[in-house]
Parts: structure tokens; sequence; C-alpha cells
């Protein structure tokens, strides 16, 4: 076993540019780190991680059966609950997307819906039966968000 | 156990210095040396595996036994959008364009393209009622629809797709 023990690894012969193995790692501007994909484009780490996700047990008392970055959940009425981000984003213009149902007892279609107009540390949503479009509590709720970190 | 102290170490040819005293290491390749394509960071906790496969970085998971792969886990593509009156991007990653193909569709163009059309995993949300796929993705574009609870096409404000895949 050899460790080295340094405080910053810079590239040689370009300054940003780093191969570990044979997979280029650039760091060419500040928070964006970039490492080769599959093929031959270069995609960012940063913008590409989830910066939040939750597996939400909907029924009952709400609660999070798993997640990251999720400070809490409010109950905030039937089939509507706020995410509340532990680091929150930079700005509200992050992505979510999600599904839900029951296990295996789902009757209907299921939709979530934005309930409140999102902001930089909260997600209020509304999980609904999208044939009647009413609230509904799930037993799974299972949301996660990209978007940019503060 | 041996130490070599020394304050600046050059290249062969003498005209760069590699190490630096300030702690600084500059190289531009990085190997495991007990093997070559595993290298370990930190306090050992985590290790960065497969260095000799393209594509194919792998990370210790958060349970400390398997090991997930850090490209294939990284969305590669993701857009919020309003898509009401004149649609517009909030934000977005690796995102060429958003066009308007009508009443609640909205096709995403990706500026770096997907290696195989339609083998993207999308998934689009949270709208006025519910999102589909409206037509089949290529390597670069996913159009999706927003629909009310009659089923019609409708405009939304608040929409997000994101897309996990490989790319080109």
């Amino acid at each position: 076993m050899s460790t080295l023990v340094t405080n910053t690894i810079t590239g040689l012969s370009t300054a940003a540019n780093i191969t570990i193995g044979s997979t280029p790692v650039v760091s060419a501007s500040a928070n964006s780190l970039t490492i080769r994909g599959e093929g031959s484009n270069q995609t960012s780490i940063q913008q590409g991680l989830c910066k939040c996700w939750i597996h939400l047990t909907g029924s009952g008392t709400p609660a999070a059966a798993d997640s990251f970055n999720v400070a809490s959940v409010t109950d905030t009425g039937t089939g509507r609950y706020t995410i509340n981000i532990a680091t929150d984003f930079g700005n509200a213009n992050y992505t979510c997307a999600g599904m839900s149902g029951n296990d295996g007892t789902t009757t209907g279609d299921r939709g979530q819906v934005i309930d409140l107009t999102p902001t930089a540390g909260a997600f209020a949503l509304r999980n609904i039966d999208t044939d009647s479009t009413n609230p509904v509590d799930d037993t799974n709720i299972l949301l996660n968000f990209h978007g940019d970190l503060a | 156990m041996s130490t070599i102290k020394v304050d600046t170490l050059q290249t062969r040819s003498g005209s760069t210095s590699a190490v630096t005293g300030a702690g600084s290491l500059k190289v531009d390749n990085l190997r495991g040396n007990t093997a070559a394509a595993s290298i370990t960071l930190g306090d050992g906790s985590n290790t960065l595996g497969a260095l000799s496969t393209a594509g194919g970085v792998t990370i210790t998971g958060e349970g400390g036994t398997v090991t997930t792969n850090l490209q294939q886990g990284l969305a590669k593509h993701w857009c919020s959008l309003n898509g009401t009156s004149t649609v517009a991007i909030r934000d977005s990653f690796n995102t060429a364009s958003l066009v308007d193909s009508g009443t609640g569709t909205y096709s995403i163009t990706s500026s770096n393209a997907f290696a195989t059309a339609g083998d993207q995993c999308v998934t689009a949300a949270i709208v006025a009622n519910k999102m589909q796929i409206d037509s089949a993705p290529s390597a670069t574009v996913t159009t999706v629809v927003s629909k009310n609870a009659s089923n019609s096409n409708t405009d939304s404000a608040y929409v997000s797709i994101s897309c996990t895949g490989d790319l080109a």
C-alpha cells in the first residue's frame, strides 16, 4: 500500500486537467468538476448529482422512510405535504420529478402537483388521483430534485 | 520506513516543479500502486475503482459494502421550465433549447447527446395534473405533454424533466 499525503493535486501539463486511471477529470472553474461520461463527452459531476430525494410514507403520520438532504416533512392536509430541504438550493428554479402509489392496491392514476410556489428551502406537493383530481394520501411517494445548491 | 523531505521535486527535464513546498502535487495521471485501477481517498473510507474502464468509475456506496458507478449515477440532462405564455427555461443543465410544440407540449433539446435514441430514462412531473412522453425521444430531444383531468393538453407553469442514461 502506497499513500500520498497532499492538500492539492494540480495537472502538470494543464493545471485544470487530471487523468485518473483512464478517466479525464477537469476542474476548469469554481464549483464545476467534469468527468468523462460513458462515451467521449464530459459531464458535470455537481450538476448531475441529485441534491435531494425522499421516499415519503404519506399515509398515517407522514414520514420519510428514507431521504437525502431532507430536514423534515410537514403534513399540510390530505395528500398535501411540504418537503423542507436541509441545505437549501441557490434558487427556486430546481426540478422535481416523482411518482406515487400504494403497496399494490392503488386505484386510479396518480400525479404530483406543485401546491405552492416553490422556494429554495421548501417544496409543497399535492399528490392527486388524476381521474378525480382529489388529493390522496399514498403509502409511497417518491421524489427527486435536481438543481443548483446555494 | 524511509522519509524523503524535499521542498521542490522536478520532472526529469528539470523544467517543471511536480511537488512544491506548499503541499501541492502536480501530476497528469493518477493510478493505483497495488492495483492500477483502484485509488483510496482521504482516510481510507472511500475508494475509486474500475479506473481502467472508460465511463465506469466506481465509488463506495453509503453502506460501505458495495460500489456504485459514478458516471451512470449522474443525471445527464435536466430542465425546469415555465410552460405558460412564452415558454421559458427557469434553470437547466445540458440543455440547448426549449421549443413550444403546442398547448401543453414542450420539446427540450440537450446539448450533449445521449448515446442511443430513446435509451435515456426520463422522469417528468410536476404540473397541472399529469405528464406524458409525447413522442419517441431521440438522442437529443425529449418531448413531453401536460394533461388536465379531462386528458386535454394544458399549459403548466411548472414543468420538470430529468434524464439519466449513457452519453455519446
